[in-house]
């Protein structure tokens, strides 16, 4: 072997911890562009994939009951792909824990081998037969149950049927709003033994092209409507969508973007990381450097002689993070893919993608080689004279700054601990990016429990204002009073509001199409909502026949602003009215208006009664809140009401939390990998700075330096690096938090989110980095302690 | 910061002093065998050696002959292989290396070639440190103490500056006042003015020389023959063994040597130096 390659070997190995600290600086930086490019390029593709195949649904038109022959002429209508018919009823179930659920059951004619909203088998059969059930994945969870398991259905008039679950199976068209409500399929012969009538009531079509252009979708959809009206049946209402892009896809791109920026931040520490080893390194060679020019090396042998050094770094690391960034990318994968309702393909038809390999080739050769390049035209430049001499009189006269002089004058460190405040400051260049690192990664950390108190916070702005305590729905309306007095029988219910809801149309000016609008109508002087507001205010009592509109209203009309005197129908009838303000809701597409339970009761004709009743509990514990509404459904139900469910509010903020939560579980993932970079950089720092101050030690020693000083020294410089490290740390985490925040709400819910500040981040940060710094710093110290002085004299 | 500033030492550690008559350092068959890639090596075969109080010794031979290995058994920088040293009641060679600090602290001041300053601390605070470690004096005391040494090495203006802003025999000197500064029986000095110009060697000298007086024991390796010769006793070490041992002007000879015009400088400068000190030393101590 040639001797330059010997001594590059004899670098490596003679100095493990060294090697082991760039390796895994290039490791983790490469490893992260693994994870997040595999993620990027398998969850998008397997998410498109699977919903185009699924042939999702781009009209749903609602009428009266109809059979083949509509559909068959439907069908028959340009434009059309594909039309099939759906009967939904919803009856009661009793889950596995006992309590009662509803539950949607869709039949339409070959159950299972229909053609649009194609099922997806998970497991089981995937055509039910008469009186079996098909149920929905996310509904089997909900429920408790698994295949094979017989339930027990409640129909409206007491009637007991019991179906097995004889397949699971997924519907891939769906976003997660819609996911987890418990929904099953039935053959048209089993809704006929559920006492349901036996024809359609839905039109389901799919387009022949262009599955992304709503214009087109809404032309074939006037078309379909008119050939139902013709058919002598009116059109109850239409909804269509678009089918090219998977309704989860913006969130995923969202998370996949804010995953692909950490990933960036962290190969940029990882970055300086290496900068800082490296230029240690050939410090610590500047001596070797004079020898070999002295025996004739030029500058550029002993550049190259580095730059091998280099690739042997990167090829190191580039072995371990590729297969360990193809795995990890596509367990990321699978954790998104279930909360976005996305199959993935077995890993083993993920095989190593050459475009991340290549990425990571790059970033693992150009990262380390970039960063490297300097320090080592530094030190291959060096003068024989300056190696040998360490660098030249000049070099060793520090000029003081300012700060020099301030750290000499510091008093609250007595004594020999006055030593490491100045060591920590020595190497000035090394300690910043030291605590650039430690700094960003610990913002990072901090900050994604602020962005989950954010969106928890979103969640509960959002729940609040459709969901109470306990909400309570009756199949019929009941005079409000009379429900009243039942309700506070129970023990534990605090307070009891009867809401009116009913669907509305918002003629838009200069617009045939009618608007649907689900119209909310609590009492006027409702407690149970705290909207937010962007423009105008919230309905008033008193007020005629006002309404407060979401900011989806704005997409229909963006000109639309309180004030403005719109035109809708309710209950049949077209009247005036005034918009009083415009909220914030989720960015759903639908609009939602509020009125007050005065005006909309009178609109509709059921003045003191209501079918749907809101509960206030004097505990709002999710058990609480789930043991009560099956008090008030018991209790009801006794009483002769119909009672067609009682639900805890806390159940709906459960579901979506759970969602938000496996967002925060992925930042948690990146933001602790940027604290293992952070922690990487401080552990090879402190050691970096005793291998420096080896001789130091010595001489420390030789004075009288016992083992717990010379230990004490280097802990503390590691605890002040820490320390200031938590301080900046913190100090970063509130623009992290604030755009972390608004990038993930506005992704999710169309909306910027509150800034919130959680002490749990700052908690569990200064912890981290306590144990971090006692951990790293607690090796090189007794490395340190165990120096003999001869050892150290000998680098003389 | 209580937390990081005293810490009882656990044992108390006495200062050596040895009965009148007797030796205060003892080196029994003393062999010290380095382990090496090319096989054994022994530097030290088998020495056995008293040094007195107030002794002024230099230890010379040739390069590699075993005379900083000799020196580094008595400093506890190194142990012998086999052999024992007992300074005072202490037994060196037995103790471990934080208790070995510790004894050095108040026992022992090591003078190196390279001064060895602590770069982050002033020059005063390189002499307070000793203090501070071994836990001597009152803080009020260590700082007062540490400004008469540093003015008896002439370096009271220098006092604030950064070793790295002096010279390199401002730095020896300052190096000599923190050795002194625990006030030790004993100091050592591996070619302490190897590194030096003429005058700041001569002026080392000086000051061991009045460190003597005033009953310190001195053990110095030089190379520097006129150097040596102005020592009491001189040892030549030769091939890890003691060949010669006696009063200096017997050991050193210097007719075989070409002298050095800096040492032969050095020499006469010393004396010229030394009524100085005497007085400067005289209020320190
Ligand atoms: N740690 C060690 N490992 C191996 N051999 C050593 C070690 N230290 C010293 N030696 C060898 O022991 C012998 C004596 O070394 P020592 O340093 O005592 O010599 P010296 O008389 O002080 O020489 P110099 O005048 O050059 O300082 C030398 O041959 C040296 O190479
Ligand atoms: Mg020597």
């Amino acid at each position: 072997m040639r001797p330059r390659y010997r001594k590059v070997i004899a670098d490596l190995w003679d100095n493990k911890a060294r090697t082991a600290l760039v390796v895994a600086s290039i490791t983790i930086g490469v490893f992260a562009v693994g994870m997040i490019s595999t993620a990027y390029l398998v969850l998008p593709e397997a998410m498109n994939r699977g919903f185009v195949a699924a042939s999702p649904v781009n009209i749903k038109v609602a009428t009266m009951p109809f059979g083949d022959d509509l559909i068959k002429s439907v069908s028959r209508i340009p434009g059309v792909g594909a039309a099939e018919g759906r009967q939904t009823v919803e009856v009661r179930i009793t889950k596995a824990d006992g309590s009662l659920e509803n539950i949607e059951l869709i039949a339409t004619k070959d159950t299972g081998m229909h053609e649009i909203n194609i099922n997806n088998l998970i497991e089981g059969k995937q055509v039910p037969d008469d009186n079996e059930l098909l149920m929905w994945r996310d509904g089997m969870q909900t429920l408790g149950f698994s295949l094979g398991d017989i339930v027990t259905l409640e129909l409206e008039d007491g009637t007991i049927r019991k179906m097995p679950i004889v397949g699971v199976v997924d519907d891939l068209t769906h976003d997660n709003a819609t996911m987890r409500q418990p929904r099953g399929y039935i053959t048209l012969d089993t809704v006929e033994w559920l006492q349901f009538e036996p024809i359609y009531n839905n039109m389901w079509v799919t387009v022949d092209r262009d599955t992304d252009d709503g214009n087109y979708i809404a032309s074939v959809s006037a078309e379909v409507q008119s050939k139902i009206e013709n058919s002598g049946r009116p059109v109850f209402f239409v909804r269509e969508f678009t089918s090219a892009v998977h309704p989860m896809a913006s969130i995923a791109q969202a998370v996949l973007g804010i995953l692909s920026i950490l990933g960036l931040l962290i190969v940029f520490l990882s970055g300086s990381l290496i900068a800082n080893t490296l230029n240690s390194l050939i410090t610590q060679h500047t001596r070797q450097i004079g020898v070999m020019k002295l025996i004739g090396a030029r500058t550029q042998q002993i550049t190259a002689i580095y730059l091998i050094e280099i690739l042997a770094f990167s090829a190191m690391a580039l072995a371990i993070s590729i297969p360990l960034g193809a795995i990890a990318g596509y367990e990321l994968s699978k954790v998104l893919s279930t909360e976005i309702n996305v199959i993935l393909p077995d890993r083993g038809a993920v095989p190593l993608m050459p475009l991340v390999v290549a990425l990571q080739v790059f970033v693992g050769l150009a990262v380390p080689l970039g960063v490297g390049i300097f320090p080592i035209r530094r030190g291959a430049g060096i003068t024989v004279e300056d190696a040998v001499t360490g660098g030249g009189k000049a070099a060793n006269k520090e000029s003081k700054s300012w700060f020099d002089r301030t750290m000499e004058k510091i008093k609250a460190f007595q004594g020999p601990m006055v030593i490491a405040l100045r060591n920590t400051f020595r190497a000035k260049g090394r300690l910043a990016l030291t605590l650039f690192t430690l700094a960003l990664g610990g913002g990072i950390f901090i900050a994604v429990f602020n962005v989950r108190i954010a969106l928890h916070g979103k969640v509960d702005e959002i729940t609040g204002y459709f969901a109470a305590d306990v909400n309570l729905d009756f199949d019929r309306n009941y005079r409000t009073e009379e429900i009243e007095q039942f309700a506070k029988q129970i023990p534990g219910v605090d307070y009891i509001e009867g809401w009116s809801i009913t669907l509305g149309d918002i003629h838009v000016e200069g617009q045939q199409a009618t608007k649907e609008v689900i119209m909310f109508a609590p009492p006027a002087d409702s407690r149970l909502i705290e909207p937010v507001l962007i423009a105008g205010r919230w309905v008033r009592p008193g007020d005629q026949r006002a309404i407060a509109l979401n900011e989806a209203y704005l997409s229909v009309n963006p000109d639309a602003k309180p004030g403005d005197q719109i035109q809708i129908s309710v209950n049949g009838k077209e009247k005036t009215w005034t918009i009083v303000g415009i909220y914030q809701f989720t960015g759903l597409p639908e609009v939602f208006g509020y009125t007050t339970y005065e005006t909309l009761s009178s609109e509709i004709n059921s003045k003191f009664h209501a079918s749907s009743y809101r509960i206030a509990t004097q505990d709002h514990s999710l058990a609480f809140q789930q043991d009560l509404s099956a008090q008030i459904d018991a209790h009801f139900q006794k009483n002769g009401f119909l009672v067609k469910e009682a639900q805890a509010g806390g159940e709906f903020r459960e579901t979506m939390t759970e969602q938000m939560d496996t967002i925060i579980w992925l930042l948690l993932v990146m933001a602790l990998l940027t604290a293992v970079v952070g922690s990487i950089g401080l552990a090879g720092t402190l050691s970096m700075n005793i291998l420096e101050r080896t001789r130091e030690i010595g001489v420390l020693r030789a004075i009288g330096g016992y083992n717990s000083i010379v230990v004490r020294l280097v802990m503390i410089e590691g605890l002040i690096i820490g320390l200031i490290s938590f301080l900046l740390a913190a100090a970063v985490s509130f623009p992290i938090s604030t755009v972390l925040s608004n990038v993930i709400t506005i992704a999710i819910f169309k909306s910027p989110a509150d800034f919130t500040l959680s002490p749990n981040g700052f908690l569990i940060w200064s912890l981290l980095v306590a144990i971090l710094t006692t951990v790293a710093s607690l090796v090189p110290a007794r490395n340190a302690a165990q120096l003999t002085i001869r050892e150290v004299l000998s680098y003389e | 910061m209580k937390l990081f500033g005293s810490r009882q030492p656990k044992a108390k550690i006495s200062v050596a002093t040895a009965p009148a008559g007797e030796p205060l350092i003892k080196m029994r068959d003393i062999v010290k065998v380095f382990k090496t890639d090319a096989g054994d090596f022994t530097a030290l075969k088998g020495i056995s050696i008293d040094f007195y109080e107030s002794e002024f010794i230099s230890v010379i031979g040739k390069s590699g002959s075993g005379k900083s290995t000799l020196v580094n058994m008595i400093t506890g920088i190194d142990r012998p292989t086999s052999g024992t040293v007992a300074i005072g009641d202490a037994q060196i060679d037995q103790l471990s290396e934080s208790e070995m600090a510790r004894w050095r602290g108040l026992n022992l001041g090591i003078v190196f070639q390279f001064y060895q300053l602590l770069p982050m601390l002033s020059l005063i605070e390189n002499v307070i440190l000793p203090m501070q470690l071994a836990e001597q004096y009152t803080p009020a005391e260590r700082k007062d103490r540490a400004m008469q040494l540093l003015s008896l090495v002439g370096l009271e203006d220098y006092a604030h500056k950064m070793p790295a802003n002096v010279s390199g025999g401002q730095q020896q000197s300052a190096a000599i006042a923190r050795a002194i500064a625990n006030d030790p029986p004993i100091i050592v000095a591996d070619e302490p003015t190897g590194n030096l110009d003429s005058r700041s060697a001569a002026m080392v000298f000086s000051l061991f020389d009045e460190l003597v007086q005033q009953g310190k024991t001195i053990i110095m390796v030089t190379h520097d023959r006129h150097l040596a010769a102005k020592a009491r006793r001189t040892v030549r070490i030769h091939d890890g063994l003691v060949v010669d041992d006696g009063a200096s002007t017997d050991v050193v000879d210097l007719s075989d040597a070409k002298p050095s015009a800096g040492a032969a400088e050095a020499a006469t400068l010393a004396d010229a130096q030394q009524e100085e000190v005497t007085e400067a030393l005289k209020h320190a101590t």
